[in-house]
This record gives C-alpha cells, structure tokens and sequence, in this order.
C-alpha cells in the first residue's frame, strides 16, 4: 500500500504554495518532510487530507494494483497539536468523539487510546479536561488520540512541539514501533535530530517546491561525501568555528564536524588549542543540510 | 456505517450538558419563566379574547418552535463554533463527511431540543390543567417543518462556513421566523410563499385536531424538501469553496 501525492500544485492568490510537488509515502516507512516557515509543510498535509482541494494534481492510495482519492478518516493526524479538539472535554470524552465519527465504536478505541495514555504517563488524567493539562501533556494526549484511531497512515505536523527530552525519546522509539508494525508516517518536524534518527527519507520543501528528497543517509552522503566527526575534551567547538573557516560545522558544544581530505584535517588537528579525544569518520547532521538548503550554509558542500 | 458517529454527536451533547450544567439549568429556568408567564396570561383571559387561543395546541407549537430553532441553530453554529474552536477540520475528517456529521449532529441537537421542551411544558401544562390532544397523524404535519428547518439550517451553516462570526445575521434571521410561528387568527394565502408557514399552519392543524388539507400539505412537503435540497446544494457548493480557498478551520 503507497500513498503517492502527484504533481500537486496550490496557490492563494498571488501566493504560488506548492508548485508540482510528488512525493510518495509506503506503509512501513516514516517521510520526513522538512523546509522552513511557510514552505508548504502544513498546506501539503491539508491536501493529502482533502481539508484543501488542490488546483492541480492529486493524491492518490495505492493498494494491490487499485487506485482511489484516499478518505480523511484513514489518516491518524495531529495538526497543530491539541487546538483541534475540545479543550473542555474530558481525554476520554475527546477519544470517544473523534473515534465515534470515524466509524470506531468505544470498545475498540478506549482500551487502545488506555493503552497509549498509559505510555505517555497520563492515564490517570483520563477524565481530566484537556485544558487543565500543561502544553507537553496536551501534545501528548492529542498524540495519543491520534494513535489510538489506529489508521493506514499517520501525518504527524510538529508532534515534538512541548515534549521534553525524556517524551521526545520515547516518541522517537514509539514511531520507530510503529514502523515496524507496517504503518506509513509522514512526519514534519524542526526537530531535525529526531527526524534524522528516525526517518527513512527525507524531503526539503522550499517555497512550495521539493528541493530534495531521497533516503535520509543516502542524501546527507550523496550531498557531501564522507566526512570526520571530532570530539573534544572542552565545550569549545562554537568558539573554535569562527577560526576554523569553511568545511568546519558544529553538532555540539564539543563536537565538530569536518567535510574534506584527511590530510587537510590531520594538519589542522596539530594546531587546535583544545585536547581532541577522538575523530570518527561519518556523515553530515540533517541539520548542517538543512542550512546549507535554507540558511547559512555550513559547511559548504564544496569543501 | 452511520451507528458510531451518531452516537458521537449523542455523547458530545452530553458531554457539554454536563460540563456546562449552569448554562443548561439557567436555559431550563428560563424557558420555564418564560411559559409561566405565557400560561398565567391566558389564564386570565376572558372566553370572548380567548376565543382563538387554545392553549394546548399553542403550547405544543412551542415545543415545535424550539425544536426548530434548535435544528436551524445547531448546524449554524456548530460551524461557526467549531471554526473558532479550530475542531472542525478535524469534524471534517469524519466517515462520510462533514455535511454527513453536521445533518447527524443536527438531527441529536433536534431531540435535545424537545427533550429539553418537554421538560419545561409538560409540568407546566400539567400544573395549568392544559389538554394536549393533539391527532395521530399529527408527526406528518411535523416532518416537512423539520425539513425546512434542516434545510435552512444548511443554509445558514453555509453562510458560516465563509464567514465563520455571523451571529449577529442569526438573530436577525431568528426575529423573522416569530410570526409564522405565533399568529393568532388565520392562515392567509400570501404566507404560503414564506419559509416555515405553511408547515407550522399543518402542525398547528393536526395539533388542534382540525382536517389538514391535501393541498396544504402538498405546499408544506414541497417546501421543506425545496429548503433542504437548497441548504444541501449551497452547504456542499460552499464545503467546495472554502477548502479551495483554504479557508475551512479559519478566516
């Protein structure tokens, strides 16, 4: 079963939002869609979800050789998190709702939307409003929500939004379950390390345009080749950049990440001010392509 | 198929009785002042002034009034409600659609509307020694109303689906459907051509026990399904439009 979103082009006004996009989406695969503020991430979810008719193109579902528009109700979807239920309501109440108008009756989604809650560490708020719960909970329960429709595929906008690092762990190794059981999760996200930790591929919409897209490693490779990961005894590696000069990236306050010859490296190595504890060859952070894509660019794919 | 997300509009409604009791008992409260002081008025009319009241059948087309205006409302400001809330992009992804969910929410809305109707005239028709005899056949009188009521519920939904905050055009519109419903004397030709008279003119015939003619309920039948398919077409032309503009969930 495959998701394809063909040739899809929108505009408003005079405002060109996607511009011919095709992406496709698997079961059993998780898409990181990836681009700045206003590249059309959101505005492309609302299309595959027939929440927005595109003026060209289409979305299509794939299944043993048939071909149909896909229904909203086979999505599992968080769209800006907790402001698309009833803030009021109970969890439960949310659940049953949203589950009840998809055609689920309650003996099937409170045990699984139970179950999820329970994963969350929020299952004794079951009966709690949504609005008495903090932000991260209420990303938490609109997640578990989502979950708990069990559909074909899951578009999850920002889902990160909130969570605090211990939650944003147990989500990275919740998607990755979820994969494994053959679901199709198409995933946008600022939080490029959990993107690039989980995705399979990756697409960078610019401007309503697909820049890239490919398999998440393949394309950090493809982009810059093979490089060396240098780590330091001190958190100086922000410091060292600005004398460091074209080739050189931060991935942490101490490490840095080098894009050229080994013998360009050994020779700078000598003169670094700062104890290095180790050098591992590797590849580029999604978040040093995703400047060079979007902002500043660094290192330089030239380097 | 349609089961589930009836009984989802059944638990919401419930739902938000309960959370929001006050409101709900101040609603109850105030109906039932409302009704006092219309029984307590025709109480001490004179046979001569009253001669073309009955209180019973009034009564009841009271309960009709409200279960419009319950229909008309709740399709119309579930839309408006639910764009401000931000839920309705979500409504929209139900089995079957967002008109499908709307139409089942309104149909829920409908009954909580009588219930809550009964709930008010029943001890109140009781405590006045008011006789309610209405005929049998009396729900055909209702069921074009209800279609009109639906229909122009869809109609007003619509014009929320694009303009989102239309409250102050829903009471106005509200004001206009008071005559039909409350005159007195007869039911004169001319009223045939506005949107709820000749269906109230029935109930109010079949609840008061007089014949309704064939041709009256002809009108009434043709004009409730002409308001229903009207809502149904502008509701599905506007669902088109908003989503093409991308303007659903907000302004």
């Amino acid at each position: 079963m495959r998701l394809l979103v063909q040739n899809v082009h929108k505009r408003f006004g005079k405002l060109e939002a996607l511009k011919g996009v095709s992406l496709e989406l698997g079961a059993g695969e998780i898409l990181g869609l990836l681009g700045p503020n206003g590249a059309g991430k959101t505005t492309l979810i609302k299309v595959v979800l027939g929440l927005l008719l595109p003026d060209a193109g289409e979305v299509v579902l794939e299944e043993g050789g048939a071909r149909r528009r896909p229904q909203g109700h086979e999505f599992g979807v968080l769209l800006e998190g907790s402001r698309n239920l009833y803030v009021n309501l109970s969890l439960l109440v949310n659940a049953l709702y949203f589950g009840g108008i998809r055609g689920l009756p309650p003996r099937e989604v409170r045990p699984r939307f139970e179950a999820w809650l329970e994963r969350f560490g929020l299952r004794d708020r079951l009966h709690a409003p949504l609005a008495s719960l903090s932000r991260g909970m209420q990303q938490k329960a609109a997640l578990a929500l989502a979950l708990a429709l069990k559909p074909r595929f899951l578009l999850l906008d920002e889902p990160t939004l909130g969570l605090d690092p211990v939650s944003r762990r147990e989500f990275e190794g919740i998607l990755l379950e979820l994969k494994k059981e053959g679901w199709g999760i198409l995933l946008t996200s600022h939080d490029l390390e959990v993107v690039e930790r989980v995705s399979d591929r990756v697409a960078f919409l610019h401007r309503g345009e697909v820049r890239r897209q490919g398999p998440t490693r393949a394309l950090l490779r493809d982009w810059a080749g093979e490089g060396y990961r240098v780590r330091l005894a001190e958190p100086k590696a922000e410091a060292l950049l600005k004398a460091l000069g074209p080739g050189w990236s931060a991935e942490g306050p101490e490490v840095l990440f080098f894009l050229g010859p080994w013998e360009a490296l050994r020779e700078v190595l000598g003169t670094l001010p700062v104890e290095v504890l180790e050098v591992s060859r590797g590849t580029p952070s999604l978040e040093a392509l995703f400047l060079h894509l979007f902002g500043e660019a660094r290192p330089s794919p030239s380097a | 198929m349609v089961l589930w997300p009836l009984w989802s509009e059944f638990l919401l409604s419930w739902a938000r009785t309960r959370r929001y009791w006050f409101n709900t008992l101040a609603n109850l409260g105030g109906s039932l002042l409302y009704f006092y002081a219309i029984l307590l008025g025709f109480s001490r009319l004179t046979p001569e002034e009253a001669r073309f009241l009955d209180p019973g059948p009034l009564l009841l087309v009271f309960t009709a009034f409200n279960l419009t205006l319950f229909t008309f409302q709740s399709i119309a400001y579930t839309v408006q409600g639910e764009a401000q809330l931000g839920t309705l992009e979500h409504m929209a992804l139900a089995r079957g659609g967002l008109l499908r969910q709307l139409l089942l929410r309104a149909l829920v809305q409908s009954l909580f509307g009588v219930l809550w109707s009964l709930l008010v005239l029943l001890p109140l028709a009781l405590a006045f020694g008011v006789t309610l005899g209405p005929l049998a056949r009396w729900p055909l009188g209702f069921l074009p109303l209800f279609l009109a009521a639906l229909g122009f519920g869809l109609l007003m939904g619509a014009t929320a689906l694009y303009f989102k905050q239309v409250d102050e055009f829903f009471t106005i519109v509200q004001f206009l459907f008071l005559p039909y419903f409350f005159y007195l004397v007869r039911f004169e030709p001319w009223m045939a051509h506005l949107p709820f008279a000749p269906g109230v003119h029935l109930l109010r015939l079949s609840l008061s026990g007089a014949e309704a003619p064939w041709g009256l309920l002809g009108l009434a039948l043709f004009q409730g399904l002409l308001l229903f398919a009207l809502g149904l077409w502008a509701m599905a032309y506007m669902y088109r439009l908003v989503r093409r503009r991308g303007i659903l969930g907000r302004f």
